[in-house]
């Protein structure tokens, strides 16, 4: 048996144990022990076990993920985040479809918090959905809106999602951040879009708030943003601005938001339990994943498959767009049963060769990775942050009204992902100012 | 050995080892921190940050939690396709996977355990400008790690194969995280 059909048999492999339920940490690890054990022996199998999951993991850049994680759930926990949607609702609630344009700011605001969409979705699922309800909102409109909205918070950074892809693509993870400023801000624009539009065809949806706010409540409203904008600044310039590392940044944005919530009250004890325990248990399951992604590297590389998709792909004569068109569809399949982290970590060892011979660059793929899987956490089966704002909200938000809600910016995320391919520029313009 | 019996005995060891890796996580926060304070101020970084946080901290947070995740059910799968199967099926069928699992666990208990008494007998360490800095006692996180989700998943296939409940957290009542 040639290696590469060892290689093609462990892909296959892969995908049924997964399809059986398999943990995809533990699937992807087994199948790159058998396969090295086919191409290299048990010997050089066992020696990658012994190194992989200690060296893979003991890595400075790595070590931002449980940093900003846990900044992510004590911002969430101590309710930090609601000073920003109401600073947002006050400014802009005489526009047409206001507070669901004030929901995609607060969104955007925590996104620079948080690295993770659910959690941005739920924040504004607990403070923007209730308030957009009481004002008579749409309830598709007001679901669908901070669902979709809450993507942005894998894109702005930080972002777990990018750091991971940064890691394993052994690529900048400031660069990348920066890179995924562009697409975090694009994608927030087209929802605002999105709601203007359908607000101006309907005004239905979104009747005008008529409640009066004098300039004082607006400016005061901005006072209560202020710790959270303070903290950002702090957290993101200490890091564009090369004072820190990611993990430095990470580290004091934890600690510095454990600060703000004390100032604010909000830092009880339970929140700080809560924080830890769910940033426990996300390492838990996500460090697992890149260990076993990383086993996969390494078997898909010996066996040479990679070079053989290259190939094949080079002799169809696929041009760039193409093959980003291909891996698009490929991703949005995959992001509609997998979570992001997961498909992305299967998917790395067979795309990165790929995308590296036909000369795309790494920080504008790893941002558009980060954008598609996104788009899978608001489509139709499992879009994880539309289940979430549904049991966040309640009996308000049924799981099919906030689908129905989504599918408007779901358009509208696929002509931003052409627009990404068209202008690479909206990703790589900012990091090349630095 | 009964159902409750093991829920306990699972429970105390989930909140073992989720307040050594909490204790981990916290101290990752502050050092890293203070290290920054100390470079700021007295332009004097603390010079084993780096080893101690990759090193200790690090493998603390990565893996000691693996057995929580597993416990509040957070592991990354998918289970969209097995719940197509028919109900006589698809007991059986996670049965076998949670087997695998168990099994693929107790490799990486093997390997882990033979590698951290190969560090300890050579007094493994990383060399910083103010000395050697052991660490060959967080290479013992492993196996702590690894064998204890390998017994965990092993209960789990023993007690499905006797007709028992299964373990998780939802049925301990006690299910901290939201879920976020």
């Amino acid at each position: 048996m040639s290696d590469a059909l060892i290689g093609s048999l462990g892909i296959i492999g892969l995908l049924v144990l997964i399809a059986a339920n398999m943990h995809i940490g533990i699937a992807l690890i087994l199948v790159s022990y058998l396969g090295l054990i086919a191409i290299v022996g048990s010997d050089a199998a066992w020696g990658m076990l012994e190194v992989v999951p200690y060296t893979f993991i003991s890595n400075w850049t790595l070590s931002s993920v449980p940093m900003f994680v846990f900044m992510g759930y004590i911002c969430f926990n101590a309710d930090l985040t609601r000073g920003l949607f109401d600073a947002a609702r006050l400014w802009l609630a005489r526009l047409p479809g206001g507070l669901a344009i004030a929901s995609v700011f607060g969104c955007s605001g925590f996104a620079a918090v948080t690295g993770s969409s659910v959690a941005c979705a739920a924040a504004m699922g607990k403070v923007a959905v209730p308030e957009m309800l009481r004002n008579k909102y749409d309830a598709s409109l007001a679901c669908g809106t901070v669902a979709a909205a809450g993507t942005v918070g894998a894109l702005i950074p930080p972002s777990i999602l990018l750091i991971v892809f940064g890691v394993i693509a052994q690529v900048s993870i400031t660069d990348l951040f920066l890179g995924g400023i562009g697409a975090g801000i694009a994608t927030a624009l087209s929802y605002i879009a999105v709601i203007l539009l359908r607000v101006t065809l309907n005004p239905a949806l979104a009747p005008r708030v008529t409640e009066q706010v004098t300039w004082t409540e607006k400016f005061s409203a901005l006072k209560g943003a202020l710790p959270v904008i303070l903290l950002v600044v702090a957290v993101l310039g200490g890091l564009f601005g090369g004072l820190f590392t990611a993990t430095q940044a990470g580290a004091v944005g934890a600690l510095m938001s454990m600060v703000v919530a004390a100032t604010q009250r909000t830092l009880t004890f339970k929140a700080l339990k809560t924080s830890v325990i769910e940033t426990l248990v996300t390492c838990g399951s996500l460090f697992i994943v890149t260990i076993g992604a990383s086993m996969l590297t390494r078997f898909l590389t010996l066996s040479g498959v990679g070079y053989m998709i290259s190939d094949a792909a080079a002799v169809l004569g696929a041009s760039p767009v193409f093959l980003l068109i291909g891996i698009a569809v490929i991703y949005m399949i995959l992001g509609m049963f997998l979570e992001p982290i997961g498909a992305m970590l299967i998917t790395l060892p067979i795309f990165l060769p790929l995308v590296g011979t036909a000369g795309i660059d790494a920080i504008w793929f790893g941002v558009f990775v980060a954008k598609l899987l996104e788009v899978g956490m608001i489509t139709p089966p499992i879009g994880m942050n539309v289940f979430v704002l549904s049991s966040t909200v309640g009996k308000a938000a049924p799981a099919a009204i906030v689908f129905r809600g989504v599918l408007w910016f779901f358009v509208a995320d696929i002509i931003l992902l052409g627009l990404l391919i068209w202008f690479p520029g909206i990703i790589t313009f900012i990091p090349q100012m630095f | 050995m009964t159902h409750s019996w093991f829920t306990s005995v699972v429970r105390t060891v989930d909140q073992a080892l989720i307040i050594i890796a909490a204790i981990g996580l916290v101290a990752m926060m502050v050092h890293i921190s203070l290290d920054i304070l100390s470079s700021l101020i007295f332009n004097a970084p603390i010079s084993v940050t780096s080893a101690i946080v990759t090193n200790y901290y690090m493998i603390a947070v990565a893996f000691l939690p693996i057995l929580a995740a597993e416990y509040r059910g957070n592991h990354i799968s998918v289970n969209l396709l097995t719940v197509l199967l028919p109900e006589g099926t698809r007991p059986k069928l996670e049965t076998l996977v949670i087997a695998i699992t168990a099994g693929v666990y107790l490799l990486l208990t093997a390997q882990s355990w033979q590698q951290a008494l190969h560090k300890l007998s050579i007094n493994a360490s990383v060399v910083e400008q103010v000395g050697k800095i052991p660490v060959w006692p967080s290479f013992f996180i492993l196996p702590l790690a690894f064998g204890t989700m390998a017994l965990l998943l092993i209960a789990r296939v023993v007690l499905r194969l006797t007709g028992q409940n299964d373990i998780h957290a939802a049925d301990a009542a006690e299910l901290e995280t939201d879920h976020v």
